[in-house]
């Protein structure tokens, strides 16, 4: 019984000192498990800091050249295989480019700003219509 | 247009609603503007009216304290939300809400990846982790883990679990893999399950049960919470890993490969959620129906012999994987190949025979957990398409498997489309998975795919055969097939519904479950 009520104890004092539930769950959980905490989101928040990162993470599983790749085989029907490739396109609009972004187009879903930042989305275009090269 | 409002909601109390949302989150994620941001939250492949199930704003927060500031706004407005984790739940209704005039919450931006422990095997991650996300983590850290993923990479690993998705390695039964959750109730409550709510449990994430009633299946498919981290056993790597195909000329051989599938499954011969994979789906991965038929309707048998014989594929294309040590695996594939060798014309291949095609290829990454899009090029099919998913579930028995596989085929064909399907094989049951490919321009046959969805799930249902997942459009319709002793589930759903959901506030009609302010009311 003693232990439980230093256990309650210790739970009245997270739940006072914490302004919310969530950093008393995390503060408990921390404390029990000794969670390596990891920060990916400062990961993802560094690879998408360039269109290429950007590109590459949303884009290319579809859009990359060769075999196996939806979007790719989309344009080679509609376009031909001249025009298939996003990134050996000559002809790629800015404005059309975030349209499709934000709205899908054809079997392409659309792409949320939680997804694609506004920011994100500018570099990635820049990366898109300079055919990839300015990150080589 | 008009700007889609939630039911019973004014302008000017959702404009006030508006203003506290932005507030509190900031008003850089909160999204009203139709053009600009909103658009991407409606289901892009929608068969009906994209208006149905429109939403009136979305919402991102941060962490679970914005989600409490998120409740308590949709509380005193008595706006639903309807939550999204990765928003890719494609075929089933993408980040759209089931009612119009829902705000989506999107969980997006909740994609930490809390902890990898390589000794116990597991992961704690956020909603807004994808399968890509976590796969390129585990390759960053050079983890010996492996992640199981369905077939879109951008799905989420907690919400494709949420809606009990599937994938493809021995961890493919995603929903047995989690191992405590951590969920916000509709009054903000925030709770955690199994272990993880003794404080201090150094089991949280290793023993998923906990003491008395286990409620983690509670919050899937469900809208009793918000669940915002989770727990998710991992397979350790293998000291070996081999794919493998196995064709079948005949349409008919599903029976016969069905039923030595299912000793081979059970004994754990073939770990993995192996598949079954028909001609056109198989062959959509690489070719489009234009190549081969301009027809409409069906395509008729002549040009489904011609597609087998010049893509060397069979009626039936079954995928499994060996892993382990060389001389299980060695002593596995002995017992495969003698048992599937009772089949006529059958034919094995291994990756060095055809590892450099799109589909072998695919189904290797799949097996071995690294993502990938590639599935979706069968969308390529038809111009401009979609699809939904028609998914009933089937024992691993062959003369089941079969019945299923010609009801769906000739209802699809009847109907003017092309069966494309699979199954997807556990240890006692078969995901059946059905996808028309439709044209998202034509109207009419977007008219014919809803009518014919509907009758197929009458006609599973007549047969015993129930969906585990379905479209938002079809939600109510499956849920009521589920209704033995006077909707006797239903009605324990609903009533769990309103005593943990009491205003309503938590995606409405999530799987035929309304709150009792819309119960009353036909929703479209």
């Amino acid at each position: 019984m003693k232990y439980r009520g230093i256990a309650t104890c210790l739970i009245c004092f997270f739940m006072c000192a914490c302004s919310d539930q969530e950093q008393t769950a995390t503060a408990a959980r921390a404390q029990a498990e000794s969670i390596t905490a990891l920060n990916p989101q400062q990961d993802i928040a560094f690879d998408l800091d360039e269109g290429k990162q950007v590109f590459e993470y949303w884009c290319m599983p579809c859009h990359g050249a060769g075999p196996g790749h939806a979007g790719t085989s989309a344009l080679a029907v509609r376009l031909g295989d001249d025009q298939s490739v996003l990134l050996q396109r000559q002809n790629m609009n800015v404005e059309t480019i975030k349209f499709v972004v934000r709205n899908g187009f054809q079997m392409m879903p659309s792409i949320r700003v939680t997804e694609i930042s506004d920011a994100e989305l500018d570099a990635l275009v820049a990366y898109i219509v300079s055919n990839g090269s300015s990150n080589d | 247009m008009n700007k889609t409002l939630p039911d019973g909601i004014s302008a000017a109390e959702f404009n006030a609603a508006v203003n506290e949302l932005k507030t509190a989150i900031g008003e850089r994620w909160v999204f009203t503007d139709d053009v600009t941001h909103l658009r991407a939250y409606y289901d892009h492949q929608a068969i009906r009216d994209p208006a149905l199930t429109a939403p009136s704003a979305a919402v991102a927060p941060e962490n679970i304290v914005g989600i409490q500031k998120i409740l308590a706004i949709a509380r005193k407005y008595l706006i639903p939300l309807w939550t999204v984790s990765t928003g890719k739940n494609l075929a089933y209704g993408t980040a759209a809400p089931r009612m119009a005039g829902c705000i989506v919450l999107d969980l997006k931006r909740m994609n930490r990846i809390i902890e990898v422990n390589e000794k116990h095997a597991y992961a704690v991650l956020e909603p807004g982790v994808s399968y890509f996300d976590l796969y390129k983590h585990l390759q960053k850290t050079g983890s010996k883990l492996w992640i199981d993923c369905a077939a879109p990479g951008w799905g989420g690993v907690l919400g494709n679990l949420m809606d009990r998705g599937v994938g493809y390695t021995p961890y493919g039964e995603h929903f047995t893999t989690a191992c405590g959750m951590q969920i916000v109730l509709a009054d903000g409550t925030v709770m955690d399950t199994g272990m993880g709510n003794q404080l201090g449990s150094t089991t949280s994430d290793t023993y998923k049960y906990g003491r008395g009633p286990w409620v983690d299946g509670m919050f899937t498919m469900a809208n009793y919470g918000i669940v915002t981290r989770l727990s998710i056993q991992l397979m350790p790597e293998p000291p070996g890993y081999r794919p493998y195909m196995v064709t079948f000329p005949k349409e008919e051989d599903i029976e016969q490969l069905t039923e030595l599938l299912r000793p081979l499954k059970i004994n754990m011969v073939i770990p993995n959620a192996a598949v079954t994979v028909e001609l056109l789906l198989e062959a959509a991965i690489q070719v489009t129906r234009a190549q081969y038929y301009s027809g409409n309707g069906a395509v008729p048998d002549s040009v489904r012999k011609k597609i087998m014989a010049d893509l060397d594929i069979g009626a039936w294309n079954f995928y499994g994987a060996l892993y382990g040590p060389e001389p299980i695996m060695d002593n596995n594939w002995k017992l495969i190949e003698e048992s599937f060798s009772q089949i006529k014309g059958v034919r094995f291949f291994f990756e060095q025979e055809r590892g450099e095609e799109i589909a072998f290829g695919y189904r290797a990454k799949l097996m071995r957990g690294i993502p990938n899009m590639t599935e979706f090029s069968f969308l390529n099919w038809v111009p401009n398409g979609a699809h939904t998913g028609f998914s009933p579930m089937a024992p691993v028995d062959g003369k089941t498997a079969l019945e299923q596989y010609q009801l769906a085929r000739q209802r699809l064909n009847d109907f003017g489309f092309d069966y494309l399907g699979e199954f997807i094989v556990g240890w006692r049951d078969m995901h059946h998975i059905v996808v028309p490919v439709f044209n998202r321009d034509n109207e009419e046959e977007k008219r014919r795919l809803y009518e014919m969805m509907n009758v197929l799930i009458d006609e599973a249902a007549e047969r015993g055969y129930g969906e585990y997942r379905t479209h938002l459009d079809f939600m109510d319709r499956v849920a009521g097939t589920f209704n033995w002793n006077d909707n006797a589930l239903m009605r324990l759903n609903q009533r769990f519904k309103d005593v943990l959901d009491p205003q309503g506030i938590l995606a409405p009609g999530k799987s035929g479950i309304w709150p009792a302010r819309m119960r009353e009311k036909s929703q479209p």
